[in-house]
């Protein structure tokens, strides 16, 4: 069977479940200072599913808390909003979005997008970039793959097969089977989905960052790599990407100087992990 | 007796545990001194801060057997992970996390 074209892509965005209109709000919502902690709570109450995943998770992240979390607007109150909107967008995509077939497993590109994630708020902190934006990019930088193997599981899976027989890096593998790779199509999807501008650009240029020369997309690029070389989510077949050199000259990167963060940021990803079960 | 230095979410960590190092605020402010022996009022006063990651000290019960072989692992894994050619930045990065790897599993 032929796999679809990219420009066939967004009709097959129909067979994945829609983004909850609550990650939506938040997303739109991430670059809104005046955003209050009453309207973002009264959202996130209109969905009892995403409020039940948050407690868990916000219970968990406060381990030691002298007090347990009974609702979204106490969650705000106590873990503050950009920490609740972070846990929520991260809870609801990994539980929505959680797609298992032979071959293709969502729990490991959730972990490794988490990991990716973690490494763009810490980074985006040192270099001044929005951290949410950085985080929700990070998240979602993968989520490619799933328009792909939802549009075409069979070539998807051979595709997945090429890389680990051949040890080369994903995108090479897709391109040989589709013609296009899932940084494209995760591009396409995020358009589809009418997410932040900064979004899209994150997702698409997160292999290729040169190609835009956009800060999110040089951000989450080099998270990407240091999310690898990490081993955040320890992916059986992990091998480090190319790195470019131009995104760290850009971002102001020094190496030497960010390894003092490296301990942080595999704690923080631990927490996180743990707290989302995942 | 010898202790090292771990990082851990503050859910990983238990009221008693010694702070390893100075925990400041986003504006450089110090929260709590490294020598601190954490209670569970900061444990809950750092989470409210939005503290992520706690570094405290853990006595090192590993001899020096055990620490070679654990540096020989971690020197493997990133040989591992860094297979195959790079350019130059992938190796800036690459020598980074060979050294954080050697010094944390010291």
């Amino acid at each position: 069977m032929t796999p679809p074209r990219l420009d066939e892509l967004p009709s097959h965005a129909e067979a994945l479940p829609s983004l909850p209109e609550v990650i939506n709000y938040l997303m739109r919502s991430l670059k809104d200072e005046s955003a209050d902690v009453d309207t973002l709570a009264h959202h996130i109450n209109s969905d009892p599913a995403i409020v039940a995943r948050l407690l868990a998770a916000a219970n968990s992240v406060a381990t030691g808390l002298t007090t347990k979390i009974y609702s979204a607007k106490q969650a705000f109150l106590v873990l503050g909003a950009d920490r609740v909107v972070r846990i929520i967008l991260a809870s609801a995509l990994t539980y929505r979005y959680d797609t298992r077939g032979a071959g293709f497993d969502a729990r490991f590109l959730w972990r490794h997008s988490l990991g990716v994630a973690t490494c763009a708020r810490a980074l985006a902190e040192q270099t001044g970039v929005n951290p949410d934006l950085a985080f929700t990019g990070g998240l979602l930088h993968d989520i490619g793959q799933l328009l792909m193997y939802t549009a075409s599981p069979t070539s998807y899976v051979q595709a997945l097969e090429l890389r680990h027989r051949d040890d080369i890096p994903l995108v090479t593998a897709e391109r040989s089977v589709f013609g296009y790779d899932h940084a494209d199509a995760g591009r396409v999807l995020a358009i589809t989905w009418k997410l932040p501008t900064e979004i899209s650009d994150a997702i698409g240029a997160h292999h290729e960052p040169d190609k835009l020369g956009s800060e999110i997309g040089n951000l989450v690029h080099v998270s990407e790599v240091l999310s690898h070389a990490l081993d955040l989510g320890e992916q059986p077949d992990n091998r480090v990407p190319d790195l470019s050199e131009l995104a760290c000259a850009d971002l102001g990167l020094s190496w030497p100087k960010l390894a003092g963060l490296f301990a942080e940021i595999e704690a923080r990803y631990d927490g996180i992990r743990v707290a989302l079960s995942i | 007796m010898k202790s090292r230095t771990l990082y851990f979410p503050p859910g990983g960590i238990a009221p008693g545990m010694t702070l390893a190092r100075t925990i400041t605020d986003r504006d450089g402010h110090a929260l709590l001194t490294a020598g601190t022996v954490l209670t569970l009022e900061m444990l809950d006063r750092l989470i409210r801060r939005g503290v992520e990651a706690i570094a405290v000290l853990v006595i090192d019960i590993r001899d020096e057997e055990t620490i070679a072989k654990e540096l020989g692992a971690a020197e493997s894994r990133v040989e591992t992970i860094f297979r195959g050619s790079g350019n130059s930045a992938r190796e800036q990065l690459r020598e980074a996390i060979s050294n954080y790897r050697q010094e944390s599993t010291k």
